[in-house]
C-alpha cells in the first residue's frame, strides 16, 4: 500500500473511522510527551490511598507514586478532542494530510521509542 | 484494604486467566487474517488457519478492556509488593519490563476503536492490509504483556518478592 493511495469517499466521509484512526495515533504519540514531561492528569499514592492533581506534592509518608494511570487519563482526553476535531473536518482537507496507514505505521514506530526512552532515558 | 493477599491473588489468577483467553482469540484471528484457508481441512495447522476471524472481533474488544481494568486494580499491589522487591535487588531489567508492559498496553487500548471499526462487517478487500496489521499489532502487544507478566510471577515464584 502505498501513500499515494488516497483514503475513499467512504473513508473520508466516515465519521467513526477519522474519529478512530485519528484517536489510535494521537494517542500514541502524544503519550510519549505525557511520559517523558510529566504531564498526568494524577498521580496515585497507593500506601496511603491518596490521589493528588498532576505533580504535586503529596502529603507526607505518601510511599511510591504511581504515575501510570494519569499519564493514560491524559493521553485518552487529548486523543479524544483530536478525534473530535478531526471529524469535524471537512472531506478536502481530510484528503490532504490523513492517511488511515498511519493506525498500524504510529503505534510500531512509537513502540519503539519507548522501548528507547524506558532504557536509555528512564520514566 | 492492601492486606488481605488472597483478594490480590484472586485478582491476579483472574486476570491471567482473561489474559490467556485473549491471546488465544486474537492469536488465532492473526493467523487466519493472514493465511486464511476456506475449504475443508485436517491439518493442526490449517484448522487454527480456518476459524472464522471475524466472529471474533467483539469477544477481543471485551477481553482486552477486562483484562486491562483487571490490571489496572491489581497495579497498586504489584507496586507494593513485588515492584519494591525487585528494585531493592535490582533487578533492573525486570523493572523494565514491566514498564514497557503497562505503556504498550494503553497503546494497545487506544487501537481499539480502529480494530472494531475495521472488523465491523461487511469486511471490505480493500481494507484487509490495514485490519491484518492492526490485528497483529495488538497480538504483539498482548503477547508482550502476559510474558511479561507470567515472567515477574515467576521471579517472585522464585523467592524475588
Amino acid at each position: 500500500m502505498s501513500h499515494a493511495h488516497t483514503i475513499t469517499a467512504e473513508e473520508a466521509k466516515g465519521r467513526h473511522p477519522v474519529f478512530a484512526i485519528t484517536f489510535g495515533v494521537v494517542f500514541c504519540v502524544f503519550y510519549l510527551f505525557v511520559m517523558n514531561y510529566g504531564w498526568q492528569l494524577f498521580t496515585y499514592y497507593p500506601a496511603t490511598n491518596e490521589f493528588v492533581l498532576f505533580n504535586h506534592p503529596p502529603g507526607p509518608g505518601a510511599g511510591a507514586a504511581m504515575k501510570w494511570y494519569g499519564y493514560v487519563a491524559t493521553s485518552l482526553i487529548v486523543s479524544t478532542l483530536a478525534g473530535l476535531v478531526a471529524s469535524l473536518l471537512p472531506e478536502h482537507m481530510l484528503r490532504r494530510a490523513w492517511w488511515p496507514g498511519l493506525i498500524w505505521v504510529v503505534p510500531i514506530v512509537t513502540s519503539v521509542v519507548l522501548f528507547y526512552m524506558i532504557v536509555y532515558v528512564g520514566d | 484494604m492492601w492486606h488481605s493477599s488472597e483478594l490480590w491473588l484472586t485478582l491476579l489468577i483472574i486476570h491471567g486467566l482473561a489474559a490467556f483467553l485473549l491471546l488465544g482469540a486474537l492469536t488465532h484471528q492473526t493467523i487466519s487474517v493472514w493465511v486464511p484457508i476456506h475449504v475443508h481441512v485436517s491439518s493442526f495447522f490449517d484448522r487454527a488457519r480456518a476459524v472464522s476471524a471475524r466472529n471474533y472481533g467483539a469477544a477481543i474488544i471485551v477481553l482486552y478492556i477486562a483484562t486491562f481494568l483487571l490490571g489496572c486494580i491489581v497495579y497498586p499491589d504489584y507496586k507494593m509488593t513485588a515492584s519494591n522487591v525487585l528494585t531493592s535487588q535490582h533487578w533492573i531489567k525486570a523493572n523494565w519490563g514491566f514498564e514497557y508492559k503497562e505503556h504498550v498496553l494503553a497503546f494497545g487500548l487506544a487501537l481499539l476503536p480502529a480494530y472494531w471499526y475495521y472488523w465491523k462487517p461487511p469486511l471490505i478487500g480493500e481494507r484487509d492490509f490495514v485490519r491484518a496489521m492492526l490485528t497483529t499489532i495488538l497480538t504483539v502487544i498482548s503477547w508482550i504483556g502476559f510474558l511479561v507478566g507470567h515472567v515477574l510471577n515467576n521471579i517472585a515464584g522464585l523467592g524475588g518478592a
